[in-house]
């Protein structure tokens, strides 16, 4: 996760407590979306940026997740999302979401 | 219980997947929710 954007959740969570805070992914892989997860979670992986070391424990979730998707407005997700939605292999995503969850989220 | 209800949600979209924009729109017509921050990242 780029290092800037690292300095900018970590900010974020000071100013408005972890509890307070939901995460939403775009990333077009699952992989990705997990490392990102982790990121604001458990600490940077790659121990580069800002939250190397420091475990937020915040909730994330990926923008086409089942459970996150039905709050939305459907038309608008449809689209600003669906097309895309249809590129992705969702079901591999929310594992990795989940499992990311399961693992480092505090609230 | 939702997800987003009374939260400050951050959004780290994607150049190739969802760009932080389109997910951005979604989050604002769950009520109750305030946009802290989005950005959309790029990997290449």
């Amino acid at each position: 996760m780029d290092l800037e954007n690292q300095k900018r959740v970590k900010d974020l969570e000071e100013e408005f407590g972890g509890e307070n805070i939901v995460v939403v992914f775009g990333a077009a892989e699952a992989e990705t979306a997990g490392l990102a997860a982790e990121t604001v979670s458990a600490g940077d992986p790659t121990f580069a940026g800002p939250l190397a070391g420091v475990e937020l424990g915040l909730k994330t979730y990926h923008v086409v997740e089942g459970e996150l998707k039905e709050e939305f407005d459907s038309e608008v997700y449809e689209e600003q999302v669906g097309m895309m939605e249809m590129v992705l292999n969702v079901e591999e995503i929310e594992e990795e979401m989940k499992s990311m969850r399961d693992q480092f989220c505090k609230y | 219980m939702s997800i987003l209800e009374n939260k400050k949600v951050i959004i780290i979209g994607d150049r190739d997947g969802v760009p932080g924009q389109a997910i951005s729109e979604c989050v604002n017509t769950v009520e109750g929710t305030e946009i802290v921050f989005s950005s959309t990242e790029c990997f290449v």
